[in-house]
This record gives C-alpha cells, structure tokens and sequence, in this order.
C-alpha cells in the first residue's frame, strides 16, 4: 500500500515551532521594549534646578543655588501678591548678577526691584521652564522688612 | 494552504534575529542614555540633601559657639544608585569634606566700653578661622557646586568662579556682632555618612560692650561671596545713611581680594560675641589673654565682700582653667592689707574673687601668666559704715541666687526674674535688698523682700541692652535694733533677654519640682501670616512643692514682639502668642517656680521662629 505523501507528521511541529518561536520572540521584544520604553518615557526631561527665593517689602531675589544651567528666554517668572498677578513683572524686567550671557547660571542671582508690598502681603512666586514645562519654584513668602 | 512544501521557514529565524538585534539595540541605547539620566537625578537630588546637612552642621557650629547643646551631625558624603538587573552602574559617589586655612576673620577700630577690658579690647582683632567644605564625586552630574561653611554664611561655589549663599548670615543683626571663628583638621572622603562634632573652644557666655574707637567699627571676613551677594544678605542690616533712629547699624559693604569689610555706624553701642568651635582634630582652648572686673572697681563695701574679677581669652570669653595643665593664678600686688588673701585661683567659670577685709584704699589684682595693663585689675574701695555686726558676718557663700532675663526688647522693656536664697537665718534677720542700676540711661529701681528664700520681679519702661548692675544686699538687726548689711552679692547683665548662665546658682533643693523629661516647646508660628506661636507642653514633677511656671518667648533682635505668661497648671498645653515676628531669632524658656516662689528648673532654647516644629538653628 502506497504511502500518502501527506502522511508525514512531522508538519505540525514545524508550525508549532515556528509559532512559538516568533511568539517567544514577539512575547521578548514587546516585554523588554515595554519596560525599556518606560524607562526611556519616564525618564524626565525636566530641568533640575535648586532656586533659593528671598523676598523684602521692595525686591525679589532667586539665586540658582545648583543644577542645571536654563536659557533666559525660557524663563517665565509669575508674582501673585495676595493673590493678584503681577503681570508687569517678568523675567526680562528684572536683571541678573552674573556673567551677561542668555542662561540663567548656578551661582547667579535674579533682582527684581521696586515690589512694593505691605509687610503683611503674602507673595507666591513661580518659576517655570517653558522648554521643558518644568516648574523650578513655586513658593510664597512674607517679606522682610528693610524700609 | 501548506506549510509543507514552504522553503520560506528561513525568514521566520531572520526576523528573529533582527527582532533580537533590535532588542540588543535598545538594551544598549538604554545603557548610553536612560540610566546616566537616571543616576543623574539620584546625584542631584543627594546633592540637594546633602546640603541640607552641610545647613544642619552650620546650625550646630554657630550654636556650639554659644555653648548650647549641640550634637554630631550626620554628613551623607556619597551615595549609591539603583539597583539594575540587566544594566551597569557606575561606583558609588563619593565625597569629600575638609577644613582649608580661610585666613582671618576680624573687627578694628573696636573699643570695650567697660575700661578694664578696653586695656585689651581696644584697636583691631583678628582670629583665624577655617572654611569647611564639602565637594562631591559625581559620574554625571558635572557641574555639583563645592558647598562651603565660610564664617557662618553656606556659599555653593562654582568651577565658574561664581559664588550663591544658602543660608543667612549671622554676623551682623541689629547692633550685634558675631564672629565665630573655626579651628580643627576635618579631610574625609568616603561613599558612608560621616559623623561631625562640632565642639566650643571658647564659648560666648555674654556679650561685650563695645563702641567705635572714632572711627566706625568694621568687620572683616574672609568670603568668596561677590560685594553684590553680601550687599543681598545684609539687605535688613543696611542703613548706608546711618540714620541714629533705626534698628540697622551696617553703613557700607567693600570687598577686597577675599575679604569683605562691613562698615558699622559710628558712636553706637554694639554687643560683641566672639567665639571658637573645634571640628575634627586639632583645635586648642585658648590662653588667658585678659581680666577684667566683675565687682565695680570704685566702690564702698561692707567687709566680707568679694572683689571679683574675670579672666577672659582673646575671643573675650571667659576661660575654664580645668582645660589647661596648670591653675591660672591671680596674685594681689596691691592693698594685701585690705584683703583676706595674698593669691587665688580661677575657678571653673573664669572668676577669681578675693575677700575684703576693710579699710580704705588700693587693691590690684594680677594674673600670674599675664603682663601688661591687660594683666590686671585695680579696685579702689573704701568700707562702707555699718553697726556692729555680733554675728558670723561672712554669709556670702550662703547667699545664692540666680537672674533670669525676659526682656522684651522691642518694647524696650528690661524684665528680671530674680530668684535667692539667703540659707539659714535667725531672729535678727530683717529684709533682703534689691537694687538695679543702670549708668546708661536705662531705668533704674529697686525691691526689697523679707522672705529669706523666694524670687521679686523687676520691670522698667527703658534700658534694652544696657548694662544693669544687680545688687544683693541681706541685712540684719543688731541688738539696738539698727539694721547692718550682713551680706552682698553683685551681678552686671545686659538688658538682652539671655541670661548670664555662667554666673546662675541652681537654687533648687531636694524635693523641688522639675519639669519632666515629656516636655517639650514646638514653635507653631505661621510664618505666612507672620504671627509667631509657640506651643509649650509641659509636665511638672511638683512633688507637692509647685506655685507656678513662666513661660517666655523672648524676641532677641528687637524686631519681634515678646510675650511672657504665668501659668499654674502642673500639667498643661499652652500657646504663647506675642504677636509679629516671624523668621525672626527668639529664645524660648519655661521657668519652674517652687512654692516659695523660687526659679528651681527651667528649659530653654533659641530658635528661630519660622514654624518649624522640629527647631533650628537661629
């Protein structure tokens, strides 16, 4: 009796391998890429900066105390006095004690004059990185007294 | 559709491969990128904490000058990254503490309005101190800051040559001046934590008098903070006009290499507090360098007081004798027939006293070690006229007592708590005296008492940091009935709010009451709404010997609103709440009273009003 060439039934282990391998693989790449992606995604890119804030009844002052160095233009400074914006005081209207280049440096210090506020205001300050929507500081202080 | 006759199958192994490629790929892209980053944020974010500790050991180094409690602090010098399953770190960061020679730190044209002491304080001073800093080992984050403790101010120094201030600065606040020079070999570098001890070599028991010799006072201190930076850091203190009618004495700021002098307001009163912390090894107690009276040098005594003197070092401190290998001696060299002893010995809290025997004239006392006018002190005193005394007249040694100081500056309102005890009396006793005096155009007043054990209470309308002297007097009747003064003890305290702690006697008694070691004083202070608020729990042991307890929180600047508060209660929560003030300097206190009124324990700390309920340095 003629055998059926069709008879073998080494066939389906082929499939099976070939399935589980590219599965294998499929199962691999998706859990390492998963987890590598994470990784890549979470991992921020957010500016790390340490801001030291100092407020009188006259000037705000921001020292960056450490970390990365931040261009100017990126800088928006937001001032609520009492819970009013500020809106005339920007980044661009104070000046910065350091070396007159576009980024705001560790170890420089941002000066913002003429504040003008009771000693018993409450004024909240942010600083935000607009490249990376980092928010840097955001604090609020009673001033000293020095008028 | 047949798999068998499929010669394709090769693709599937390609496509394998090529997936695992591409893994590899991102596995390596991972290493290059992902975790650098990462360990990045650990090292900025240990950089943050580590400054942090570098704060808490400043607050220790200027509270160990002070002679507070102080403690070891840990330093984390270096940290570890994450662990990783598939990928490498770096080694562990390291870091590096150590002391560097910062050169002086000093004040001139100083001038000690006590004359004693102006033999010495008088001219220009200048103390060596060091810097401590602390710089770390990253493998990514490049540009950490080396954060430096240079002369009580926290500087993050940068390889750009730029320089920021993380901390306040001690050295000038209202018309007082602190130095607070370092001393000590510190160089450590390690991943572990590192425990730092910072200990008092010279410890700031009061603060001394001075005035500008002509010119201004000015202070010099090492720095590499920009004459802009400190110009920020002494914005309250600046009064460039030197208006006579404000709380603010610094006229000018000029930096000169690495020194900055700060220009002081001529023809005001400044309190000087000069100090020497130790860390790491090395470090020695400084010598005598100085004595000056405690008693007033020109001045009619009954016979049996003391004439007391003080011998100081060169940070104007007090000096303890049992730091050195042999006593300090003080000889009398003039008027050895108006007094009980030739020579003497200083005690442990810097004082020497010789006893008055009577008769009128000159008595100098020198310190044996010492020469020159600064080696020594002359009193010109006369025997005050007093009945007969039929009675052991030398109870000095029995005539205890202690000085608290409540001060509230702002209001400009000297407050002394006065506690004694005169030891055992007879039927002759008649009253005990209290006089306070101030030449400096304070109030002065008086009280009187004729409990031989219980407190009194002075207050007056003006005389803030004046200098008061506290007198004693005990007086009995003789047999006519005259009173005679039977003993004498006098003090001088300025009118700051701290007390004169070197020179307090500890009146309690087996059996007084004593606060409980639960106790414990949390500043509540709602720096937003610059309202300051501490809350004091306490618990008394009254062993049935309990009137009262004072609680105090003393603004110590005068730019804060001081209140004190009687409560009766052995067990109790009470807020205290002066009013304005916050972030300012304040020393809180609760002081027990025993049933005969007597001040028999106490706690106190300074702190700084900012709400923060775990304490921190001023």
């Amino acid at each position: 009796m003629a055998t059926r060439p069709d008879d073998s039934n080494r066939g389906q282990s082929e499939v099976v391998s070939e399935v589980l391998a590219v599965a294998m693989v499929v199962i691999i790449v998706t859990v390492a890429g998963t987890y590598l992606m994470q990784g890549v995604t979470t991992t921020d890119r957010e500016t790390r900066a340490q801001v030291i804030l100092s407020v009188t009844d006259d000037r705000i002052e921001l020292a960056h105390a450490s970390g990365d160095a931040v261009p100017a233009d990126a800088l928006d400074v937001v001032v609520r006095v009492n819970g009013t914006d500020r809106p005339g005081i920007t980044w661009a209207s104070g000046t910065v004690d350091g070396d007159g280049d576009a980024t705001f440096d560790p170890g420089e210090r941002w000066i913002r004059d003429g504040l003008s506020v009771t000693p018993d205001a409450t004024v909240r300050v942010l600083l935000v990185d607009t490249r990376t929507g980092t928010v840097l500081l955001d604090r609020t202080a009673t001033p000293q007294v020095v008028s | 559709m047949s798999f068998r006759g499929d010669r394709r199958a090769v693709t599937v192994q390609v496509g394998a491969i090529l997936l695992f490629g591409i893994l590899v790929l991102l596995l390596a892209t991972y290493q290059a990128t992902v975790v650098p980053q990462q360990n990045e944020r650990v090292e900025f974010n240990h950089n943050v904490e580590v400054q942090q500790d570098l704060l808490t050991l400043r607050g220790e180094l200027l509270e160990a000058a002070d002679g507070e409690q102080f403690r070891a602090v840990t330093i984390k010098l270096g940290t570890t990254y994450p662990e990783r399953a598939l990928f490498v770190n770096p080694p562990p960061a390291s870091g590096t503490i150590r002391t560097a020679d910062a050169g002086t730190m000093g004040v001139r044209n100083v001038r000690a309005t006590n004359e004693e002491t102006r033999d010495y304080l008088n001219g220009s001073h200048d103390y060596e101190t060091n810097h401590v800093s602390y710089r770390p080992s990253y493998s990514v984050y490049q540009n950490a800051p080396q954060t430096t403790y240079q002369s009580g101010v926290l500087v993050n120094g940068f390889d750009s040559g730029r320089a920021v201030a993380v901390s306040e600065q001690p050295i000038i606040r209202g018309n007082e001046i602190r130095l607070v020079a370092v001393a000590g070999t510190l160089s450590q570098s390690q991943v572990r934590a590192l425990d730092v001890q910072p200990r008092s070599l010279s410890t700031v028991q009061q603060s001394t008098t001075v005035r500008g010799n002509g010119s201004g006072i000015e202070i010099t201190v090492p720095t590499t903070l920009s004459e802009d930076a400190w110009e920020s850091l002494l914005r309250d203190e600046l009064d460039p006009a030197g208006d006579p009618n404000n709380d603010r004495y610094v006229t000018d700021v000029t930096r000169t290499g690495d020194v900055v002098r700060l220009s002081l307001e001529a023809g005001r009163t400044y309190r000087l507090r000069t100090a020497l912390v130790g860390v790491g090894t090395g470090g020695e107690t400084p010598q005598p360098a100085y004595v000056t009276n405690v008693t007033e040098r020109n001045t009619s005594l009954a016979a049996g007081t003391p004439l007391v003197v003080e011998v100081r070092d060169r940070y104007n401190n007090p000096v303890d004798p049992t730091t050195y290998p042999t006593d300090v001696t003080v000889n009398v060299t003039e008027g050895r027939n108006l007094v009980a002893q030739n020579r003497t010995t200083v005690r442990p809290d810097g004082r020497a006293q010789i006893t008055y025997t009577g008769g009128e004239g000159n008595v100098t006392l020198a310190v044996e070690r010492l020469s020159g006018p600064e080696s020594r002190v002359s009193f010109n005193v006369s025997e005050r006229t007093t009945s007969d005394n039929d009675d052991n007249s030398d109870t000095t040694d029995d005539l205890q007592f202690r000085i608290d100081d409540l001060t509230d500056l702002r209001g400009n309102s000297p407050h002394y708590v006065v506690s004694y005890d005169i030891g055992a009396t007879n039927s002759s006793f008649d009253r005990v005296e209290f006089d306070f005096r101030t030449n400096a155009g304070g109030a002065s007043g008086s009280r009187s008492s004729t409990d031989a054990r219980g407190h009194v209470e002075f207050e007056a309308g003006n005389g803030k940091f004046t200098e008061y002297t506290i007198t004693l007097k005990v007086y009995y009747r003789d047999e006519s009935g005259d009173t005679y003064v039977d003993a004498v003890r006098s003090v001088v305290d300025e009118a700051d709010a701290r007390n004169p702690s070197s020179r307090n006697d500890d009146l309690s008694e087996p059996g007084s009451p004593s606060l409980d070691g639960s106790t414990y004083i949390v500043d509540r202070t709602n720096a937003r709404s610059n309202r300051v608020r501490y809350r004091f729990d306490y618990t008394v042991n009254t062993n049935g010997n309990f009137s009262k307890v004072k609680l105090g929180v003393l603004n110590l600047n005068s730019n804060g609103a001081t209140d004190t508060q009687d409560a009766v209660n052995s067990d109790a929560m009470v807020d205290v709440d002066p009013g304005d003030g916050a972030n300012t300097e304040y020393r809180v206190t609760i002081l027990v009273f025993d049933a005969d009124g007597v001040v028999v324990d106490e706690q106190s700390r300074i702190d700084r009003a900012d709400g923060d309920a775990n304490g921190d340095p001023p």
